[in-house]
């Protein structure tokens, strides 16, 4: 069983750059406008009063760096998430799959409660995260498995 | 190498059912003005519940459920060659799903965008039950293509 569509075991750092960059520029965004950029950016449109025009409020808020932010995230994440182990056995091929479905059901069940609980423009959040959300939970439930496989203590209980 | 995580197959049926009445309902909401107008405007046992907002519940849940389970249920037969198609497709569909993602993130601005979102929850399943599928047509071809020839 080999995997395939994999990226090459170095492109994992180069996803962890492209992460760390967003993260870096995400809370530097914060600090800069704690009460959200996009409401700073629309303090700044004349006679605009505040009024919550969904358009306005998007348009506002959708620069360049909103396009290259969700790239530069997705990219990293798809790296961090599929570049190959070092040793790439039948092993890691399970695990792989195991936690990709997991990973799916997951975010899949936190979905439907957001859907039963949240309503109206606060489920717009809940869309923009689920975007991203079954890569992280992958990427969670794959590490912390191969984290357990490696524990020496784990080793020794099944040898015995 | 085994499966896990997999519903049993026969529960592709009600997934079949689901991911059509989340269809129906859908263009329902899409078609009439007052989307819940075609319903009661007041639940019959919950009166405080909004209609509206029963309705795209509805919708939601049942395409997502139905997809989840036509995409997860057993094969008839489950092997080592099976199970490799759905690893590859999982991937792939993931790879397919965020490339288009990118590609709508740089060119598609402004409200539209939202639908764009909206559609993501679901493409990655639907995107999966394609290869999958295609995959699994193109192997039973070639197995019956073998049979004739021997």
């Amino acid at each position: 069983m080999k995997s395939r569509f994999l990226f090459p075991h170095k492109w994992r750092l180069v996803g962890y750059c492209c992460f760390a960059a967003t993260m870096v520029f995400a809370i530097a965004l914060k600090l800069l406008h704690p009460e959200g950029y996009v409401y700073a950016d629309l303090h700044q449109v004349p006679g605009s009063g505040h009024h919550l025009q969904p358009d306005t409020i998007i348009d506002q808020g959708t620069r360049w760096h909103n396009d290259i932010i969700t790239s530069l995230i997705i990219l990293g994440l798809v790296l961090i998430a599929f570049s190959k182990e070092k040793i790439e056995d039948e092993q890691i091929s399970q695990l792989r799959l195991d936690s990709l479905q997991w990973a799916t059901y997951l975010n899949y069940a936190i979905f439907f409660i957001c859907v039963l609980f949240i309503y109206g423009v606060h489920f717009i959040p809940v869309l923009i995260f689920n975007t991203i959300s079954p890569l992280i939970f992958f990427i969670i439930r794959f590490r912390w498995k191969i984290h357990l496989l490696n524990s020496p203590l784990r080793n020794e209980e099944e040898n015995r | 190498m085994k499966s896990r995580f997999l519903f049993p197959h026969k529960w592709m049926v009600p997934g079949i059912v689901l991911f059509l009445t989340g269809i129906a309902v859908h263009f329902i909401n899409q078609s009439t003005t007052d989307p819940a107008g075609i319903f009661q405007k007041i639940h019959p046992f919950f009166p405080g519940i909004d209609m509206q907002v029963l309705a795209d519940d509805v919708e939601y849940l049942s395409l997502v459920i139905g997809l989840l389970l036509i995409a997860f249920s057993k094969e008839k037969i489950e092997d080592e060659q099976i199970v490799k198609l759905r690893t590859d497709s999982l991937q792939w569909a993931i790879y397919v799903n965020y490339g288009i993602f990118i590609i709508c993130t740089i060119f598609i601005n402004g409200m539209d965008y939202l639908g764009v979102v909206a559609y993501n929850v679901l493409t990655p399943l639907l995107f999966f039950i394609i290869r999958f599928r295609w995959k699994i047509y193109q192997l039973n071809r070639a197995v019956v293509k073998e049979e004739v020839v021997s």
